[in-house]
């Protein structure tokens, strides 16, 4: 640790702080995206009327503080359409979820900007790692205004948030996590040799559910959860009337709530079957223990998911059941994910052979 | 003559009017599990964003799902919740959740 060493020399120790530094924020990240589902869970998305980046930050500590922002809050169309009559009392929790939401992200920002200084002053940070941490750091501010891009498309006439601006604002979250997990995990790995032929499989594995986690945006943003409290039938029939009934017929797989859940079943579906296989192949090859830990937290999880996901429906969208539901899927990502590292750290082992 | 045709008539009507209102509340039930994930198990809604049904008129509950499968209602939710509801689904319906208190 002496001053004098050369600072590109590639340091072990260093890489790992960097790596536990980027699993903390990841970690939090995790958290956020909770707190994140609850919100729109809660309905309490649009209890904040006004953006303030910086002094935002002060919550209503008095009475009359709060008198005030209720008061804003009853200018816009949620309050007026669909919340008419609401309590201070009953406005105060929505408030706080937004509010914490909005607090949990400033917090991730100075956690994450903060060692990103000392490291970079201290120049700890391996070379071509540093565009990769800039990238993370506007990745993350831009979340903050898409959050509130988001909330805008609320504050208008019909009070709901756009599903597209909500998917965007989920996914943004989920990919910034992802891009972070992998690369603390490039960090940590000392490449190890795994047989060969499953990469590409699990990297669609990883990709499917990164998009299945953007479908599932859409059924939030849709509220489209509440349809069809059956399963496996959605309503009588296992396919149900008006599928793609929408002018044009692509449109109703965004904006169409029959569509967007059985888009979401038919892909959970495709997910089970496709993690089954590969599971059984890669089990039945000589992978290393961390990867077969892996493959079966991957299925763990997966049986959980699934098991969450139709809760959901049959008991109308529980809040901490369908909570759970949308942090167990950013969990079989992390899972889907350390294979398909440890896969790709050991293809490019054998390039390099 | 005149007051026959007009009775047949009185008669028929009835009879049509009958068969789009009378729908039966338990067939109603069955079917009534779409609509629970919104309007709650007994019709009473889990959500400030959606209305109870239980114990709305009968008439206008199948006149607001008629208008939804439509189109002439114009929402994102109800209109694809209706469409996939036949005539006797929609009476049905109705039957049901104005027979609930």
């Amino acid at each position: 640790m002496s001053h004098t060493k050369p600072a590109l020399l590639p340091n072990r120790q260093y890489d790992l702080q960097i790596a536990y530094w980027l699993l903390a924020c990841a970690a939090v990240i995790f958290g956020m995206i909770l707190l994140g589902g609850v919100t729109r869970l809660t309905s309490s998305g649009l209890s904040m009327v006004e953006w303030k980046p910086l002094i935002g930050i002060i919550p209503p500590l008095s009475e009359t503080d709060w008198q005030e922002m209720f008061l804003k809050y009853q200018q816009f169309p949620e309050y007026q359409k669909v919340n008419l009559g609401m309590t201070l009392e009953e406005f105060k929790p929505i408030f706080m979820y937004e509010y914490l939401h909005r607090v949990l992200g400033r917090f991730i920002g100075i956690i994450f900007v903060l060692p990103f200084l000392f490291f970079y002053f201290t120049k700890r940070i391996k070379a071509g790692l540093t565009p990769k941490l800039v990238l993370m750091l506007l990745l993350g501010g831009s979340q903050g205004l898409l959050g509130w891009y988001m909330v805008k498309s609320g504050l208008i006439d019909n009070p709901r948030v756009s599903q597209y601006r909500l998917t965007a604002h989920l996914g943004t979250a989920v990919f910034i996590y992802g891009f972070i997990l992998w690369t603390a995990f490039g960090l940590l790995v000392k490449p190890k040799s795994q047989p060969s032929g499953l990469n590409t499989f699990s990297y669609v594995l990883s990709t499917l559910i990164f998009l299945m986690i953007l479908s599932g945006g859409l059924v939030a943003g849709t509220h489209a959860g509440h349809a069809y409290a059956t399963w496996p039938l959605m309503g009588d029939s296992f396919i149900p009337a008006g599928l793609y009934s929408l002018q044009p017929a692509w449109l109703s797989a965004f904006e169409d709530i029959t569509t967007i859940q059985f888009n979401h079943r038919m892909f959970a579906y495709l997910i089970v079957v496709l993690a089954l296989t590969f599971a059984f192949k890669a089990l039945k090859k000589d992978i290393s223990k961390p990867l077969k830990i892996a493959v079966w937290a991957l299925l763990g999880l997966l049986a959980m998911q699934v098991t969450l996901g139709i809760s959901t429906l049959l008991f109308y969208v529980p809040v901490p059941v369908a909570a759970a539901h949308q942090v167990g899927a950013v969990a079989l990502l992390s899972a889907s994910l350390f294979i398909s590292h440890r896969l790709y750290v050991s293809k490019n082992l054998g390039n390099q052979d | 003559m005149k007051i026959l045709s007009v009775t047949i008539l009185a008669a028929a009507l009835s009879v049509a009017s009958f068969s789009v209102f009378a729908g039966d509340p338990e067939a109603g039930k069955a079917k009534s599990r779409t609509c629970a994930g919104c309007h709650g198990a007994n019709g009473i809604s889990n959500s400030p964003m959606w209305p109870n049904l239980a114990g709305q008129k009968e008439a206008y509950l199948a006149g607001a799902l008629q208008m939804y499968k439509d189109g002439r209602r114009a929402n994102a939710m109800m209109a694809p919740m209706a469409k996939g509801l036949s005539d006797t689904d929609i009476a049905n319906l109705a039957a049901y959740y104005s027979s609930l208190k």
